[in-house]
């Protein structure tokens, strides 16, 4: 014990001499100042930014806008049937199921949706989205997770490494969520930015606060008008009218014929997107889908919600292609959880059809109804546990 | 790595840590390792141009102070040499062969060579030949101890943009260092940050408009949008140089260093005269003392003071590039510090700046602002061009928005400022706390204001 003491007394008098030393007093003195003002910068951002104080002007036409819009028709449009679903995706969902038309085919089974589709949001995104809606875990009886097929195709993006997400879910961020948030990036140099812009979020805030600058007047004007219109115009967006009637492709050659008055920027846009010939199974996909589809089943775990899984319609042209689905794909593998339902893949596929498309990604009004009723008499099936 | 980056400040910090930790012996190599570092994250294959003209000029010193004669001469001329001869070289050949070409009838690309310009090169011969004639002028003590003298040439700071340090500054600081009080620490720091808030939040705002109106200067034709442009440019210059310069200093200044003031609030300047006393202020006193005044200076009657004021400038234009249009900048500099010799308004001021300097303040820097044209223009011909749209009338749309206007004019407001009461002094003697709130709200502006992506110092080209 005498000992312990006398190390103790030892170290700290050394210490105490190494500080003391002109020298180490300015490192001493420059790592102070640095870090005080660092903490004054976090401090300022925290008020303006993390408090949620700015992210009430941001632009609603945004990634983050269109993020917060969801949360603000939900709060307008609470749910009053005794079933809710909802149904998470990216614009494909957005342009593709009404949550409207939904609630109307199935006005009688006392189920209620909700559309959680925003245009380039990511399955991370996802689940920020879903964490912040039902922080109890307790709000819905079902929730839909949409794929672009059950393989794990990896079609040349890398989504894990997607520095982008963070625009979309900038106003749900805690700080407790950094650590993880960051280590799901697997490239060093993007999980640095994403710790950067986390930590300090005036800077995924600083491209809309400039703006907002711009013009002050013109930006509340516009959130005034949006609180009114755009939170419903959510609800009851119709759908685009057009459809790509006359659309073919010859798989032999690999050609595509496209309609008439179809723009040649469209037209290079479908012919990039319709490159298959390299996508392949590599395991990059499967790992993102695993990672973050996981974590939103694994946080219904032991509750009274299931999870549907079912594969979109995504193309306005079936592909005549497939690809393994091997034993540690993501679906194979949520097969066997008992919360986790997962629907017939090729049960849509009929729904990919040119004159349900309006291009290369999204369903139009008529494909948006069809899929809508479809998906809704799904669900409240799942609910009954009927599925196959 | 620049300056502005991450990746800079965890090296920086890296070194700061182990400066000051290390035992005194280790300090000196620990710096010039670390300054070799920074040279080599940009390019590696420099380091033996950098290491030959460093042991050139250390030779070379040594010999001049160590004989006598014709030997000291020959020594001073094989260093003036081989650092003109470098930088002439790997600066100047292109330019000089393009035009040979052309006089030849050859096309201009016919004796063209794919050389790639070492960083910093402009600048550390500069401070090489400043210290090797110190040195035959008995002024400066031939350094003895090579890594002393490599770490001069070397110092990561002041390596790649300068400002242009004198050795005997230099070597003052290196042998009776001392660690930097509070005072220098907090001043030091401020100038880190003021510089950072300069780059990121002003120039390269004020940038995006310069290089929108300049990469296609024939779209936009107009007065407003030439004077937009221009004023574009000369607002990022002065915040793209001037903000690395305060970084430059504030950098070596927690580290104990002491570099030489470079901006005096140059748009304040009262005349073109004064503007040069304002302006890149190492550069122009090493004009000033190592070309200027041994052509002769002003002794030698009004017109060879003409002839070396000319001449000064331009050498001084085309040791910013190996171009006509710095060429013409510098001439055209010449000309007006001739013409105001000439009228006799070579005014300046050394200290306090009045309300009344307003409309020669103006003056000045239209004239300044005209000469930016040439600076930054592609080729004579667009130069040229914009000097025309700025002499018409003011039509089309002023590019530059209200919000930066403001941040000019808030910038301008703290110059006139600081140019009554030194504002680096109020930052000495500030508590560690106020200190600290101001640079975090500085910070706070580099974060809301920063322009996205890493645009470089406009200085790293030459």
């Amino acid at each position: 014990m005498t000992t312990a003491v006398k190390v103790h007394r030892e170290a700290r008098s050394r210490i105490s001499r190494f500080l003391r030393a002109p020298e180490r007093a300015a490192l001493a003195k420059i790592l102070s100042l640095s870090l005080t003002t660092l903490v004054v910068l976090f401090l300022l951002d925290a008020v303006v930014f993390r408090s949620g104080f700015y992210a009430r002007y941001i632009e609603p036409n945004s990634a983050a806008g269109d993020f917060e819009t969801i949360f603000h028709a939900d709060q307008k449009n609470r749910f009053v049937r005794p079933h809710h679903a909802l149904v998470l995706g990216d614009s494909q969902i957005g342009e593709g199921f009404s949550a409207q038309v939904a609630n109307e085919i199935e006005a009688s089974s006392g189920w209620e949706f909700l559309a959680g589709g925003i245009g380039g949001a990511s399955m991370r995104n996802w689940y920020y989205l879903l964490r912040d809606l039902d922080p109890d875990r307790s709000r819905f009886d079902v929730v839909v997770l949409p794929l672009r097929g059950y393989a794990d195709v990896d079609d040349g993006e890398v989504r894990a490494d997607r520095e982008l997400d963070i625009r979309w879910m900038i106003a749900r961020l805690r700080l407790a969520d950094i650590p993880e948030l960051v280590a799901s990036f697997p490239t060093r140099s993007i999980a640095l930015t994403i710790l950067r812009e986390s930590l300090f979020e005036g800077l995924v805030y600083r491209r809309d606060l400039r703006e907002f600058l711009r013009n002050p007047r013109a930006r509340f004007r516009h959130l005034a008008d949006c609180r009114l219109a755009c939170d419903d115009s959510l609800y009851v967006y119709p759908g685009h009218s057009e459809d790509l009637r006359g659309l073919s492709m010859d798989w032999s050659t690999r050609t595509l014929h496209f309609p008439p008055n179809l723009s040649a920027v469209t037209q290079a846009d479908m012919k990039a997107r319709t490159d298959f010939q390299n996508w392949t199974v590599r395991g990059i996909e499967r790992d993102y889908r695993k990672a973050w589809l996981g974590k939103i089943i694994d946080r219904y775990r032991g509750t009274h919600t299931k999870i549907l899984i079912v594969s979109l319609p995504y193309r306005p042209l079936p592909i005549p292609l497939s690809w393994p689905l091997g034993a540690g794909s993501f679906v194979t593998e949520e097969a066997k959880n008992p919360i986790v339902t997962i629907a017939n893949e090729h049960i849509f596929e009929d729904l990919q059809r040119p004159e349900l498309f309006f291009d290369v990604f999204h369903m139009n009004r008529k494909g948006r109804e069809e899929f809508s009723r479809r998906l809704a008499a799904l669900v409240t099936q799942t609910a009954g546990g009927s599925l196959q | 790595m620049l300056f502005f980056t991450v990746s800079y400040f965890v090296f920086f910090l890296c070194t700061l840590t182990c400066f000051y930790t290390f035992p005194v012996r280790f300090r000196k190599p620990l710096l010039l390792a670390a300054s070799y570092f920074f040279y080599m994250s940009w390019n590696w294959k420099f380091i033996p141009l950098l290491l030959t003209l460093t042991i050139i000029d250390f030779v070379a010193a040594i010999w001049i102070e160590d004989r006598l004669g014709a030997r000291r001469k020959l020594a001073l001329v094989v260093s003036l040499a081989s650092n003109l001869g470098f930088l002439g070289i790997f600066k100047y050949y292109n330019f000089a062969a393009s035009n040979v070409a052309l006089l030849l009838g050859f096309p201009a690309n016919r004796f063209y060579h794919d050389i790639v310009l070492p960083l910093g090169i402009s600048f550390h011969t500069f401070q090489s030949i400043s210290y090797v004639v110190d040195v035959y002028r008995g002024e400066q003590k031939a350094i003895r101890k090579p890594l002393d003298y490599a770490l001069f040439i070397a110092f990561f700071p002041q390596l790649v943009a300068g400002p242009i340090v004198r050795a005997r500054d230099f070597f003052r600081d290196l042998y009776t260092w001392k660690a930097p009080d509070s005072g220098e620490i907090k001043h030091g720091t401020f100038l880190v940050v003021l510089g950072l808030a300069k780059k990121v939040a002003l120039a390269d705002n004020f940038a995006l408009i310069s290089d929108r109106y300049f990469n296609a200067v024939a779209s936009q034709p107009g007065g407003a949008a030439a004077w937009g442009g221009v004023f574009a440019f000369a607002m990022q210059i002065y915040f793209d140089f001037s903000g690395y310069t305060d970084m430059a200093i504030g950098f070596a200044r927690v580290l104990g260093f002491h570099f030489p003031v470079n901006f005096r609030q140059p748009y304040l300047a009262i005349s073109i005269t004064d503007f040069w006393r304002r302006w890149h202020i190492s550069l122009s006193s090493w004009l000033r003392d190592y070309l200027y005044i041994p052509l002769g200076g002003n002794r030698d009657g009004k017109l060879m003071t003409y002839r070396n004021l000319m001449l000064t400038m331009l050498l001084g234009g085309l040791w910013h590039g190996a171009n006509w249009n710095f060429m013409i900048w510098g001439a055209y500099h010449g000309a007006v510090l001739s013409l105001e010799r000439l009228f006799g308004q070579a005014k300046h001021r050394e200290r306090g700046w009045s309300i009344g300097d307003v409309p020669r303040a103006l003056f000045t820097f239209v004239l300044v602002s005209v000469g930016w044209v040439f600076f930054r223009a592609a080729n004579v011909h667009d130069a040229f061009f914009v000097i025309g749209n700025m002499l018409r009338m003011p039509r089309g749309r002023w590019p530059v928005e209200p919000a930066l206007m403001a941040l000019a004019g808030i910038a301008l407001l703290a110059a006139l400022w600081e140019d009554q009461r030194p504002l680096l002094e109020s930052v000495r003697r500030a508590p560690t706390w106020a200190v600290a709130t101001c640079l975090g709200t500085l910070l706070f502006a580099v974060e809301i204001f920063g322009v996205e992506g890493n645009i470089p110092f406009v200085y790293f080209q030459f």
